[in-house]
């Protein structure tokens, strides 16, 4: 699949949040679907507002988290996983920037 | 074709959760495996209006199964206890579709001194085996398909019937309890059916009759979960599972999630936090019992 990275990213809003213990799971009752996220997939999710790029976003957690390492990866593939989960969509801007995930 | 003569047809009304389903066959022995499987849950002939009804009878085909006026199974071969195996899994569907306000989850369930384990999981995850490991180290049987969890208090109801395994889990469940099985088990093409009265007996931990039966139909709350998964590369690990992993697990085993107006997350989400969870990853049925070492130890 392949991640425009000057899509937007936005959060389904059929999808509801349920917290246990500092994990979360997201659950939409309309697709009978439910979904678990570790903490990375979850830090990225709740970045998810359709306001920043995916690039903007993956700038954002550099600066945030200067020593962790590929986080570009880490980034569009939790994106990746999600779109797959349908719990997220991109808002495409334009079709320039694209990255390819096997 | 069958060979099975027509006899006078036998009713068999079958009860679970206040539904029934009938059954009225007039093969002999269809009759003589129904008994043996719908022991547990033959309820007595009421007025009330069946959710279905079966007709068993022994036609130049085969032995067919009707359920209404439609033809819906044929068994050429006359493996009757084929006949009867498909007729439980419709009729556990037909009982199972109506329930509200119940999670209805595709586990086992066995007790062990008072307490409840359940063990989720699907066709193929290896929860038979893990249930037989279990009755072998002294838990007493509950069901090993279906546990109804009332969303308002908890109450647990066992979908209770014969153990039935695979064939090809024959080898591991005499090595686990012993080749006395070989006595008491009733063939099938896909499937074995093992009458956990005698293997209880077997073991030699039956209580009282009634106490038992009583404890059957009512077990204890729920303890533990353990999750079973067969994989041919563990070496047996027993690891604890966090609440909201515990939770998407459960999840994906409540079969009739529709009958709860969020799919049953409320109740899902308590039982998640208020119990203890593993997964057992094991490769091998002598992995087995320390394993379950490990899981009495949780327990007591």
């Amino acid at each position: 699949m392949d991640i425009n990275l000057n899509s937007l990213p936005i959060k389904n809003p059929d999808f509801e949040l349920t917290e246990l213990d500092g994990e979360i799971i997201l659950f939409s009752v309309s697709q009978e679907k439910a979904v678990y996220f570790n903490q990375t997939a979850q830090l990225i999710w709740r970045l998810c507002e359709g306001q920043q790029s995916v690039s903007e976003l993956i700038d954002n957690l550099k600066n945030q988290y200067p020593k962790e390492t590929d986080i570009e990866s880490q980034v569009i593939t939790a994106l990746t996983e999600m779109l797959n989960d349908c719990v997220i969509s991109l808002s495409e801007t334009t079709s320039i920037n694209l990255i390819n995930i096997q | 074709m069958s060979n099975a003569e027509n006899t006078p047809v036998q009713q068999h009304t079958i009860s679970f959760a206040h539904k029934t389903s009938l059954i009225s066959c007039s093969v002999d022995k269809v009759n003589h495996i129904i008994q043996q499987l719908f022991k547990d849950l033959l309820g007595p002939h009421t007025s009330e209006e069946p959710i279905s009804t079966y007709k068993v009878q022994s036609e130049s085909t085969g032995i067919t199964v009707y359920c209404g006026d439609n033809l819906f199974h044929t068994e050429a071969s006359g493996d009757l206890v084929e006949v009867a195996n498909v007729l439980m899994n419709n009729i556990k569907r037909d009982l199972l579709n109506p329930i509200q306000n119940h999670l209805v989850l595709h586990a086992a369930l066995v007790s062990f001194q008072g307490h409840s384990i359940l063990l989720p999981g699907n066709s193929g995850n290896g929860k038979s085996l893990a249930t037989l490991g279990m009755l072998a180290q002294g838990c007493e049987y509950h069901t090993d398909e279906v546990v109804l969890l009332n969303a308002s208090d908890n109450n647990i109801t066992p979908f209770v019937r014969p153990l039935m395994i695979k064939p090809h889990g024959l080898d591991a469940a005499t090595e686990l309890l012993g080749a006395p099985i070989n006595d008491i088990m009733v063939y099938g093409r896909s499937i074995i059916s093992l009458p956990f009265r005698e293997l209880e007996q077997h073991f030699q931990n039956s209580k009282n009759h009634d106490k038992r039966q009583s404890e059957l139909l009512n077990p204890p709350p729920i303890h533990t979960i353990i999750f079973p998964k067969y994989d041919a590369g563990s070496a047996g690990e027993l690891t604890p599972f966090s609440p909201a992993l515990t939770m998407i697990e459960l999840f994906k085993n409540n079969v009739v999630a529709r009958n709860l107006p969020d799919l049953g997350t409320s109740a899902l989400k308590q039982l998640a936090q208020n119990t203890s969870a593993f997964e057992l990853r094991y490769a091998s049925y002598e992995q087995l019992p320390n394993l379950f070492a490990q899981i009495r130890s949780e327990l007591l």
